[in-house]
């Protein structure tokens, strides 16, 4: 763990429960906890102090003993159950665990309720327990005792039945081993590993919740080994997403929740690439960028940058399922990590710019290998984009250009084939100007391409950043003129607004 | 024929790979590798990205796969305290009219990191007289100690502010480590009478979410006190059962087995008699509308009271000291699920004046119990449980204490403190790491020293 200024935390696991490296961590967020699945062996939970504690207890194990013992005023016959509880520094009860097996019935006459054999959590999490009740011959449990610590095996005490809590015990339940996480209508909703085509919900306001009855099949039931891919939690809508479906949830508590289908051949390839900003999603599938907001489903890489998703030449597409991406809340952009084609380290990543509709990039980064991109605040609730790294390192933007200490950013613009709309006809393409903001330092390269539409590249020109306009030499004879600029210096800024080219129709040969 | 190629709309339209490299516009561009139109908003022109530069200094040894960011609390908590003031400021002073600490002028002090060196004066925070934590219980001068005056919830300490005896509301404030101001006013007690004003609170704790005080509602025979709870969310202030038997004022306060327990100390004859046993009551918050008496203490523990109470490793302790007597002496008593109270620790008996224990914490995963030897200027000793058995693991000989120890406990330490009590001109404040080597830090803190206003919080 991080702190606002980039100091590490050691954040200490609980009680048997251990990390995996080599799964992605995924993240919700509710009662100022961060619930992390997927890369620990259990869900956990981490405090605003850093404390991480499992999200829910496991129950007790053991069957509890009761007896009459003493004298005392009780008389009747009780069922008892036993829950483990955790209780956080103000004694909050943050987390309890499914009820533990119920006792045998016991009938007492004018003693004390005595229970024993009453398990001790292994976690040290685990803060206490509770112990529930029934009213004589009922089957309703009630809040009877709580003990604190996790030594007590035995409670006993003759409490009348007009004593016990005034309300039933709660409903409880232990979570999954979830991969997925998303908090939507109060609730946590997860899918765990070993029931990979259903969703989980939690009980409103207690992530640690979780009734076994609070599930829904996500459909197809078998149909496939990666089950559901991906969750969207909507301000009006929770999006589930499969390898080639979409559903939706709909409805507000659990009398009502249903799984709807929105989409065929749609779906999720990559819960990492799910974004969602000002209740717009944004992620990836199999062939492109999609975006669900107010006006439904759309793909927004088509017609522009499709074939950077749908054919092999830009990015290796067996390895989507493992891209990322994060919102810059500031730029209102979305940016997607990719690996290049042939690769399979993820070392790419594209953006699209949320206000004009244009994507840019592929973009890299010479200074170290991106594994991770997420968004933080600081300590003055300034958002900040983070890129993590394989070295352990999270990198922040700058506006020195610069990665790193002293990486060069290789920047590259390619531009179209200028024809002149004719493009039958050979030209002659004379002396070339360009318009750039003056910089300090610094030299722009220019590679001109003059010929068919597989001309080769020319010799390259250089244009000094510190002068705003400049007039270079003559590009030379062809029907097409394409150019590339490129730049690779630390610490130096380009800026170019514009170049201008004048040309000579030769005639057709 | 001739014609120029002007593009100053270069790359306005982004990137396109689905157009023909005849078909595209001149504002398309085949590829922007780090390149993108200015960022702020500008109709500017075609620039390289902004650098990456590392967030922290220190590599965390492996990969990063994800993450997601959370407010967090500074880790590094902080620990606060109350000083300052000439006077001390007393809850009792037998016969005389009860001091009102006017000539007081606490102020919050702060310290550096827990896990760093504390310093002195370090930070004042508040300059304003604030405070009143001071209380006595006996007639001997010597039995001064303090109650737990203070108590954090949410990163936020409610502690007894000062107030004008007889003449105002007791209050409770509440300071963030910015901001100190009132929370809550103590009523009147209905069973003394509209035109008295309560006297005091003795104690505050939290738990179950809530706060718990006590009150001294009324400082001559019959003496009367209350528990009440407070919503620290809301600020809705709740009595807890009725005003307490008379002369069993409701002291010390823990939270245990789903209840809350409270001790009383018996002042039939005075505000500092003790003569009579104390009891401990208990009630469920929200569910009993009544106290239940727990325990009355008995025979060899005759005139005594639990000044102090925690729960530790899932059962109750009670720190009890006694008036000097030939019979009696303070014990340290536990209490099981099933309701029975039985020894821990045996104090010492001492003739020569009173004896007992006056503070708990618990420290490490140990139980943790000062005691005050019997004497006008004694020492006091500092005791230790891990659950199975007691040790002593720290006496301080030096002729000084008028005052009990107040033990204090955070995230990496433990304190004991002896505050500035009549002969006391110097504060005594003791700190261990491991709760067998403490370590005399008194040079650091600010002088007069008002004990029982410790707090740590994360600043």
């Amino acid at each position: 763990m991080l702190d606002v200024s980039g100091n590490s935390v050691t954040v200490t696991m609980p009680t048997a429960i251990t990390i995996d490296g080599a799964k992605k961590p995924r993240f919700a967020v509710m009662n100022q906890l961060a619930i992390m699945v997927n890369s620990c062996s259990r869900p956990i939970t981490i405090d605003q102090y850093g404390i991480a504690r499992p999200l829910t207890p496991r129950p007790p194990r053991l069957v509890p003993s009761l007896s009459g013992t003493g004298s005392g005023t009780l008389s009747g016959t009780y069922l008892v159950a036993q829950t483990f509880i955790i209780k956080d520094a103000d004694g909050n009860v943050i987390a309890e665990s499914d009820y533990g097996p119920t006792s045998a019935s016991a009938t007492i006459t004018t003693q004390q309720l005595l229970v024993s054999g009453l398990d001790k959590s292994p976690e040290s999490s685990v803060t206490g327990s509770r112990l529930y009740r029934t009213a004589t011959g009922g089957a309703t449990f009630f809040l009877w005792a709580e003990l604190d610590g996790r030594t007590q095996t035995t409670y006993q005490d003759d409490l009348s039945d007009a004593s016990l809590a005034l309300t039933a015990a709660p409903t409880l339940g232990s979570p999954r081993d979830f991969y997925l996480i998303a908090e939507w209508r109060e609730r946590l909703w997860g899918v765990g590993r070993a029931n990979i085509d259903h969703i989980m919900f939690s009980e409103p306001a207690l992530p640690y919740s979780w009734p076994s009855s609070n599930e829904r099949l996500v459909p197809r039931l078998g149909e496939d080994n990666r089950g559901i891919t991906g969750l969207i939690p909507r301000k009006e809508a929770l999006g589930i997403g499969r390898q080639n479906i979409f559903y939706t949830v709909t409805g507000n508590d659990a009398n009502n929740f249903r799984v709807v289908k929105h989409a065929q051949a749609l779906g999720i390839e990559s819960q990492e690439t799910v974004q969602i900003h000002r209740d717009v999603a944004y992620w990836l599938w199999k062939d492109g960028i999609y975006e669900w907001g107010p006006n439904g489903i759309n793909c927004i890489s088509d017609g522009k940058v499709r074939s950077w998703f749908s054919t092999d030449t830009y990015f290796n597409r067996d390895v989507f399922k493992n891209a990322y991406a994060r919102i810059d809340p500031v730029l209102n952009r979305y940016q997607v990590f990719l690996a290049a084609a042939g690769g399979t380290t993820i070392n790419r990543w594209v953006e699209y710019d949320i206000n004009t509709g244009t994507w840019w990039g592929p973009h890299k980064t010479d200074d170290f290998t991106p594994t991770a991109a997420f968004t933080a605040q600081d300590g003055d609730d300034v958002w900040i984009p983070l890129i993590g790294s394989s070295g352990g390192f999270l990198y922040i933007e700058q506006d020195t250009r610069t990665d790193g200490t002293s990486t060069a950013i290789s920047f590259s613009v390619a531009t179209k084939f200028h024809d002149g709309e004719t493009p039958d006809i050979e030209k002659y393409f004379g002396q070339m100007s360009i318009h750039s903001k003056i910089q300090a330092a610094g030299t722009l390269t220019i590679t001109p391409k003059v010929g068919g539409l597989d001309a080769s590249a020319g010799s390259a020109i250089s244009h000094s950043m510190t002068l705003g306009r400049e007039r270079l030499r003559r590009l030379g004879t062809g029907r097409y003129l394409q150019l590339t600029f490129t730049h690779a210096t630390a610490g130096q800024k380009v800026e170019l607004y514009g170049y201008e080219v004048p040309y000579h129709e030769l005639g057709r040969r | 024929m001739g014609g120029q190629i002007n593009n100053y709309s270069l790359g306005r339209a982004g990137v396109n790979v689905d157009k023909s490299a005849v078909h595209l516009n001149d504002d398309e561009l085949t590829s922007a590798q780090n390149a993108t139109r200015d960022p702020h908003g500008h109709d500017g022109g075609l620039v390289n990205r902004k650098g990456l530069t590392k967030f922290n200094a220190t590599g965390l040894g492996a990969s990063i796969n994800g993450g997601t960011g959370i407010n967090l609390v500074n880790r590094n908590s902080t620990l606060i305290g109350l000083a300052g003031g000439a006077v001390e400021t007393l809850l009792f002073s037998g016969a005389t009219a009860l001091g009102n600490g006017a000539a007081d002028t606490p102020a919050w002090f702060q310290t550096t990191n827990q896990g760093g060196t504390v310093t002195q004066p370090a930070t004042t925070l508040i300059a304003n007289p604030r405070g009143r934590f001071v209380t006595r219980m006996g007639t001997n001068t010597e039995n001064y100690f303090a109650g737990r005056l203070c108590a954090v919830w949410n990163n936020r300490v409610y502690y007894v502010g000062q107030h004008t005896e007889d003449s105002e509301e007791p209050v409770i404030r509440v300071f963030d480590g910015v901001d100190d101001y009132e929370f809550v006013r103590i009523p009147y007690n209905p069973d003394v009478g509209a035109s008295t004003f309560a006297n005091c609170v003795s104690n505050v704790i939290t738990a179950n979410g809530k706060i718990y005080f006590t009150t001294l509602d009324k400082d001559d025979s019959p003496m009367k006190g209350r528990v009440f709870q407070l919503d620290p969310k809301t600020g809705v202030l709740t009595p807890l059962g009725a005003t307490f038997p008379d002369d069993q004022l409701p002291y010390a306060l823990a939270w245990a087995y789903g209840q809350l327990f409270v001790s009383t100390v018996t002042c039939a004859t005075g505000i500092h008699a003790y003569d009579a046993a104390g009891r401990v009551y208990r009630i469920r918050p929200g569910i009993d509308s009544a106290f239940t008496l727990d325990t009355t203490w008995t025979d060899e523990t005759q005139s005594h009271c639990a000044v102090d109470m925690i729960s530790y490793g899932g059962r109750l302790y009670a720190a009890l000291n006694a008036e000097a007597s030939a019979v009696a002496d303070g014990d340290i008593y536990v209490r099981d699920s099933a309701g029975a109270w039985t020894e821990s620790l045996d104090g010492s008996f001492n003739a020569a004046g009173y004896a007992g224990f006056w503070s708990l914490a618990i420290f490490g995963g140990n139980l943790y119990a000062s005691q005050k030897t019997a004497g006008v200027s004694s020492a006091f000793t500092l005791h230790k449980f891990d659950g199975s058995t007691w040790s002593t693991v720290y006496t301080h000989g030096s002729t000084f204490a008028t005052a009990a120890p107040y033990l204090f406990a955070t995230q990496g330490y433990i304190y004991a403190v002896v505050p500035n009590i009549f002969s006391v001109s110097t504060p005594v404040v003791l700190r261990s790491a491991d709760g067998t080597t403490w370590t005399d830090i008194s040079a650091n803190f600010p002088s007069p020293l008002i004990c029982g206003g410790f707090a740590a919080l994360y600043l």
